[in-house]
């Protein structure tokens, strides 16, 4: 018993005076102090932008802007998804997206940006190594700002840049900073700027195979996006024509090519596409179509307004390739001859009941054509040449060259073109903007399976709802927004 | 009393009296007060070990050492008396049935009586719990401990209630009270995972002097569970009790509010909102069938069925509880159900004089199971828009199975859950052990560790078969253990002076908590056979994933208390913790108590008002912390989001000043009881501050974060609670007690964080929830102002320049968010109780609880849905639209014409008052009478039940249930309402 108490009076005492480490770690993360210190880290923190930079791409971030434009219908089976921007009657609740991700992509980018000159690289390959990772994160950055002053802010006009508002400027990985908006031309001049350093930053080339980082020529074809939205007519098409010009990327001028791009994200023509597998998957665009595995029918939420079908040509390789006819399942009945959207086909590369995951484009060189034409249209000067590259490529896609058109019917058919080529990639809404237009949706294909609210909605160039909302998380928690809202919101 | 046969240990207990030298024989019998033998009554002789127990007779004999000359009978459940030695002994025991469950267990160290208790606590007893058709025993408390708020939030057997004393404490942490288990910190599954049978008491300590003790996370008051335990020297009792129950839905108001197949196709119509071709198509088609989706995604008479077996007893040195339980109840919903089996046994053991050890056991086994498909899922959750023109059965009545359902265009629930096996279970193991030690007299050494274990597997898959997925299944494991260890060790020294006019007690004590949760799982596709499922048949597409979570906490704590001549009470309590969630400089808080108490009816001067039985009066104040937030918080950190093979992304924004969330409370309070007790009346006043809360504080989404958990802001909770019960009668044989308690409670913010607009509020965006100074959390929406006679567009309210005060002036046409403002309708309510009675006649007995709660609010987003036929085009209506709505210029209408879009604005149409009523319990119970039973000779009680759940509610809600605890519900599962009938057998 003596033995008993002995034992048991040292076990409670021993527990009395015990202490213990309080410190706790997620396995699942390490602090931010430590993971900015070699080369490796700085390339893994490049590489989750990038991964960032992905989950910003297609599904809700590309589909919304077209949704609200004039290029679709919604069908009675729509269940109102995405019904706030088809009908413009979203609000400032619900205008989060892309502007959170984008920010905190760029919160992201400004760490890289802020503290890669901190590490101190072993030797000249790692020199090098550490500028390209530099440039890229510039460029990422550039590429944020130009969607979200886009989204969020009026067109860029030079006369009233300099005191229409933009977004707030961040450029500095702070969390305490709470900036005003910047003007829309201090934007754009920061967007130069980040492309200017990009520039001189990024050694990487395409080789043989489609880019899924950042090249020398990415940084090219975001300039020429961005000086076409600055009115910079000669940077931008001189931008578009110089990868034009290196003939890296031809055009694809047969079905089956074209086609590739769209069901096996494989063409020539891609400048960069953001990496895709079947662990590291996207935003899906399954809207179009909505397939089902069981009917073997499709259920899409939102076809194409007639006009839209008929404006491609019987000869046009993009009119196979970009829209799908089958059995449409609407609320149990079964219809035929409708069109829907197949630019985002159902696919059994990555699952095999099928899904709508592809690499999202970040450029193809189609629109360097575009951009190359729409800038050129500007001066009587360069029609002749605007004609030509509208021209390059119209017969690539099966059409044929047009002639004698200047002026107002020249500046109409790159419209046209560029609803075409690029239909449904999420930039109409921002080229209605720039081309001062506004919506009108028209005719249906079929009646029978559109909802009948919104199918002829109207509404004029400049209406407020071109522009999104600052969200109004910012706007409470942002004294500095305060009166800056966008106006009618 | 009535004979018992089990003569067990008693001829052992005799033996141990034989080895004695000199004693002498002494016989004699016990009796209750009616004169009747008390059986198992323990008998020892003062100051030895020697002892027995009575017979069925309740006649009892042993030596006694002639040396001594008092034996002590005891049983629980009566007052132990000590009488002198003699011959041919009568002894009465007289039944203790109010003293019995009134040892309160107060935070660490010995039990207290209620009475001399200076802390706020009230207790509730086992058998107002046990029966209840529920695994969860939270449910029970709804209405009976006054300040105590518990709302079961859904009609899934597997959930747990939401709970909160005297408020919500605060805007961002967490605000569920502590649970204890025996001594340990549990959480509410844990106790999910146990059978309420083996529950002696549940104790809600509620105000400052019981909960400081506690201290880290006891801001929200805590719940004190103790399981049963057998009592010393008593023979064993054996019960068995099996139940047999039915659920349905507690309320079918709102599911039953949906338009029929030909009013629907008529409403489009009429509305013009659907093309005519297409209401043309789908008559053709379909015109014949009308189903009712809610009796399809609730199924009715769901079982609910349970059997329990325990044995408790005792010998002189050691006393045991052990029991078996069984219980499975099915949802409502398809796949939703709870199995679960546990044992346990409680064991404790004396060494020696000064040695005790102990432990508690309790292993479960569970499955649990809860329909996927809920929330916002047209086959789940918001069913009810699907078209009654379609059907889950064809023509020949035969359900769809390897097809999608026409129209609605997905696969039967029943096929689908055929085809997506998921069998989640759980292996619990929750024990504790102790040793207790008295070198000298009053000083108690205690050292208990405890560990609170699940090890839950989930194997999930899609069968290959699928034919929504055919020749691609599959195979979901998931594998999780979950530990938290907690070793407290105390020391307690009781004493007294001047003949125990000065009564002390100091307790000391070390508490080490240790939370360790880590999952791994693994998802693999392509299963091409429903015959091969483990992993790595197939590897298609793998998906891992894991994580870790943990958390510890090292306290070290104290209590002091001071009592003189059983009239005047103090104690004094200080604590202090550290946590691994804060900040490395902010871990550590103190925390302390003070609190007093007089019993006035003491007092000389009180002595002659005949009518007043007692008087106590309290006062107590103290501090106490919250920690609930999640565990890295403090961290700045960087995780895992891979491009091309790797790759990190900032992960938490960080806050290295972030430390405990602190409250103060002050609460007073009057016990008093009249007309010999049968008048008993509490009041309680209370202040609750709550300061430095664990909010999620909101950033511009240009930070690249939206919001960071910071220390801000004050909230203040003032209420009172008040309890009242009555014996109407008081006989052996009829009895009727009637209770009631209710509690007001005002919450007001005090203060904000920097960043709240104009410094005065804030509203959560999406939530509606707003935070304004001086204010309670309430609803902000942009007010109604009705429907346009002129031309049928809905009109709103103007705010004023402050939303915080409603203005009802001007109004518009153009919904912005910029005209929310207040609605003046709270999420918890200012009132909450209830009441009930229990009653007995002769072998009848009655028991009967309501819960209620008066200025509830929730908004019913299932209206919005459900009353929006121009945005949801193309799915079933609430019939509340069918008429109401605007045609022609001069039309007074509830909704708008055609040409508007939404009909139902988040809005404040669909704020609704969601107080209510509810028959929680209703209990009615038959024991066989004590003749018949006596001559079975070995069955001591017979007793046969009927017991209801949620039986009825009264309330203005139109959403599916008012019992939702939240700001906002839609496509919940609904409370259910159960009848069963138990058998209850003891020997």
């Amino acid at each position: 018993m003596k033995k008993i108490k002995y034992i048991l009076t040292s076990v409670i005492a021993a527990g009395i005076f015990f202490s213990c480490d309080l410190d706790r770690f997620p396995a699942s993360s390490i602090d931010q102090s430590q993971s900015f210190q070699t080369v490796s880290d700085a390339d893994k923190l490049v590489r989750g932008a990038y991964a960032t930079w992905r989950g910003l791409m297609y599904g809700s971030y590309q589909m919304l802007s077209d949704v609200q434009s004039d290029l679709l219908h919604a069908t009675v089976a729509y269940g109102n998804r995405n019904g706030n921007y088809y009908n413009w009657n979203f609000t400032s609740a619900d205008t989060s997206l892309p502007w959170a991700g984008l920010y905190y992509f760029i919160a992201n980018l400004n760490n890289i940006i802020n503290n890669i000159d901190n590490v101190t690289p072993k030797d000249d390959n790692e020199k090098t190594q550490l500028a390209n990772l530099k440039g890229e994160a510039y460029l990422m950055r550039a590429y944020a700002y130009h969607v979200l002053v886009q989204r969020y802010a009026k067109d860029y006009e030079p006369e009233t840049a300099a005191t229409d508002l933009g977004v707030p400027l961040v450029l500095e990985y702070d969390i305490t900073l709470k900036p005003s908006r910047a003007t829309v031309e201090a934007i754009y001049n920061h967007i130069v700027n980040d492309l200017t350093e990009a520039k001189k930053l990024i050694n990487a080339t395409k080789n043989d195979v489609i880019p899924t980082r950042v090249t020398d020529d990415v940084v090219t074809a975001l300039e020429a996006r961005v000086y076409l939205c600055m009115h910079k007519w000669n940077e931008a098409a001189s931008a578009a024509n110089s990868l034009i010009n290196k003939k890296t990327y031809p055009l694809d001028d047969t079905v089956d090519a074209f086609k590739a791009m769209w069901v096996d994200d494989n063409s020539k023509e891609i400048i960069m596409q953001l990496f895709l597998s079947d662990v590291e998957s996207v935003n899906q665009n399954s809207t179009y179509l909505g397939y089902s595995n069981g009917t073997k029918k499709y259920t899409p939420d939102y076809v194409p307004e007639k006009w839209v079908y008929d404006l491609f040509d019987a000869k046009d390789i993009r009119k196979t390739v970009y829209f799908k006819t089958d059995i449409l399942d609407i609320l149990g009945t079964d219809y035929t001859g409708i069109y829907m959207i197949n630019k985002y086909p159902r696919t059994e590369r990555f699952s095999a009941s099928g899904d709508y995951q592809h690499s999202p484009i970040i450029f193809r060189i189609a629109e360097m054509y575009l951009i190359s034409a729409e800038a050129a249209a500007q001066s009587t000067l360069t029609e002749g040449a605007a004609l030509s590259t509208l021209n390059a490529l119209r017969e690539k896609r099966g059409l044929d060259a047009l002639n004698g058109l200047w002026g107002e019917t020249l500046m109409n058919e790159i419209r046209n073109e560029r609803t075409r080529e690029l239909l449904c990639e999420g930039f109409r809404l921002d080229d209605l903007k720039r081309w001062k237009l506004g919506i009108k949706r028209s005719q249906a294909q079929d009646a029978t399976i559109i909802t009948p609210s919104s199918i002829n909605l109207e509404k004029l160039v400049g209406d407020n709802k071109f522009v999104l909302a600052i969200p109004r998380e910012d706007i409470m928690t942002n004294p500095n927004l305060k009166g800056q809202q966008n106006p009618g919101w | 009393m009535k004979k018992r046969v089990m003569l067990i240990l008693s001829c052992l207990l005799l033996s141990v009296g034989l080895i004695t030298a000199q004693t002498t024989r002494i016989t004699g019998v016990v009796v209750d007060d009616n004169g009747e033998p008390v059986v198992s009554a323990s008998v020892s002789v003062k100051g030895t070990t020697v002892g027995t127990v009575t017979d069925v007779d309740g006649k009892f004999s042993l030596n006694v050492p002639d040396s001594k000359n008092t034996l002590v009978f005891s049983l629980i459940g009566m007052l132990s008396v000590e009488v002198a030695v003699s011959q041919d002994m009568r002894v009465v025991m007289e039944n203790d049935t109010k003293q019995l469950g009134e040892i309160v267990v107060m935070g660490y160290g010995s039990g207290r009586k209620l009475g001399t208790v200076v802390g706020s606590v009230v207790q509730v007893d086992a058998t107002q719990i046990k029966d209840r058709p529920t695994a969860n025993v939270f449910d029970a408390l709804q209405g009976k401990v006054p300040g105590l708020q518990v709302y079961t939030n859904s009609g899934e057997p597997t959930s747990l209630s939401s709970i909160k004393l005297h408020g919500a404490g605060s805007l961002g942490g967490s605000t569920e009270p502590l649970f204890i288990l025996d001594n340990a910190p549990v959480t509410a599954s844990t106790v999910l995972n146990m059978s309420q049978n083996d529950f002696e008491s549940v104790t809600v300590l509620k105000d400052a002097s019981a909960t400081s003790i506690y201290g880290s996370r006891a801001s929200n008051g805590v719940i004190v569970i103790t399981t049963k335990r057998g009592a010393r020297g008593s023979k064993p009792v054996v019960t068995l009790k099996g139940q047999y129950g039915v659920s349905n839905l507690a309320s079918k108001k709102f599911l039953d509010g949906f338009l029929s197949t030909s009013e629907l196709l008529n409403f489009w119509r009429e509305t013009g909102l659907q093309p005519t071709a297409t209401i043309d198509n789908i008559e053709k088609q379909y015109g014949n069938v009308n189903f009712n989706w809610a009796d399809y995604t609730y199924q009715k008479d769901a079982p609910v069925y349970e059997g329990s077996l325990s044995i408790s007893g005792g010998a002189d040195k050691i006393n045991y509880y052990i029991s078996a339980n069984y219980l499975s109840q099915d949802g409502l919903a398809y796949r939703s159900g709870f199995d679960r089996s546990n044992l346990r046994s409680n064991i404790d053991a004396s060494l020696s004089d000064n040695f005790k050890i102990g432990l508690n056991l309790n292993l479960g086994y569970n499955t649990r199971k809860a329909n996927p498909d809920g929330g916002n899922a047209l086959n789940g959750g918001i069913s009810y828009l699907l078209q009654p023109f379609y059907s889950p059965y064809d023509e020949n009545g035969l359900e769809y199975m390897d097809k999608p359902i026409p129209g609605v265009n997905f696969y039967s629930q029943k096929y689908r859950y055929e085809k997506f096996p998921y069998d989640e279970n759980t292996v619990s193991f929750n024990g504790s052990t102790y040793i207790e030690y008295k070198p000298v007299r009053n000083l108690t050494f205690r050292s208990q560790h405890s560990m609170d274990a699940f090890d839950v597997k989930l194997d999930q898959q899609r069968l290959s078969s699928h034919a929504g997925a055919l020749g691609n299944g599959y195979v979901l494991n998931r594998f999780q253990r979950k530990t938290n260890y907690t070793m407290t060790n105390t020391a307690e020294y009781k004493w007294s002076l001047d003949n125990e006019r000065h009564q002390f007690s100091v307790l000391g004590g070390q508490e080490w908590i240790d939370y360790k949760n880590n999952y791994f799982s693994t998802t693999l596709y392509g299963y091409k056979d429903d015959r091969l499922t483990l992993l790595g048949v197939a590897k298609d597409n793998p998906e891992y994933g894991a994580g870790k979570e943990e958390y510890a906490y090292l306290s070290y704590f104290s209590r002091a208390d001071y009592s003189l001549d059983n009239k005047y009470f103090l104690d004094l309590s200080l604590r202090n913790d550290l946590s691994s969630r804060f900040g490395k400089d902010n871990r550590s808080a103190w925390f302390w108590a003070v609190g007093g108490m007089w019993k006035i009816k003491k007092e000389s001067f009180l002595e002659s008002l005949e009518f007043l039985s007692g008087l106590d009066i309290k006062a107590t104040y103290g501090t106490q912390g919250n920690s609930d937030i999640g565990n890295y918080e403090s961290y700045a950190l960087v995780g895992n989001s891979n491009y091309e093979g790797s790759g990190w992304i900032l992960s938490n924004p960080g806050n290295p000043l972030l430390g405990w969330e602190k409250q103060a409370k002050l609460t007073v309070g009057i016990n008093a009881s009249f007309f010999k007790e049968r008048l008993r009346i509490d009041l309680e006043g209370y202040n609750r501050v709550s300061s430095n809360m664990l909010v999620d504080v909101p950033y511009p989404y240009t930070t690249g974060y939206s919001s960071v958990t910071s220390n801000v802001g004050e909230l203040v909770n003032r209420g009172f609670d008040l309890a009242v019960s009555f014996d109407f009668l008081k006989a052996k044989n009829h009895y009727l007690t009637g209770w009631a308690n209710m509690n007001y409670n005002r919450n007001k913010v005090t203060k904000l964080f920097p960043g709240a607009v104009n410094d005065k509020y804030w509203i959560r965006s999406g939530y509606s929830i707003t935070w304004a100074i001086d204010q309670p959390v309430s609803l902000y929406t942009p007010l109604f102002a009705g429907i346009d006679p002129v031309d049928g567009n809905p009109m709103w309210y103007v705010p004023g320049d402050d939303p915080t005060v409603t203005t009802k002036k001007e109004t518009t046409k153009v919904l912005s968010d910029d005209l929310e403002q207040n609605t003046g309708a709270t999420i918890d309510p200012p009132y909450i109780g209830g009441f009930g009675l229990t009653a007995g006649y002769k072998d009848f007995s009655l028991q009967v609880d309501f819960g209620w709660a008066i200025g509830k609010h929730i908004i019913n987003n299932d209206g919005y849905f459900a009353k929006n036929p121009a945005n949801f085009t193309s799915y079933n209506v609430n019939r509340d639209v069918l008429g109401n709505y605007w045609k022609q210029p001069g039309d007074i209408a509830k909704y708008p014409g055609t040409h508007v879009r939404v009909w139902t604005e988040f809005d404040d149409r669909l704020v609704e008052n969601a107080s209510f009523l509810r028959l929680k319990n209703i209990n009615i119970g038959y024991n066989i009478p004590k003749k018949l039973i006596a001559k079975t000779k070995y069955i001591s009680n017979l007793k046969f039940f009927v017991i209801g759940r949620n039986l009825f509610t009264v309330t203005k809600y139109t959403g599916k249930d008012p019992e939702v605890d939240s700001n906002l519900t839609y496509g919940g599962n609904p409370n259910t309402k159960q009848y069963s009938f138990g058998i209850e057998l003891t020997f």
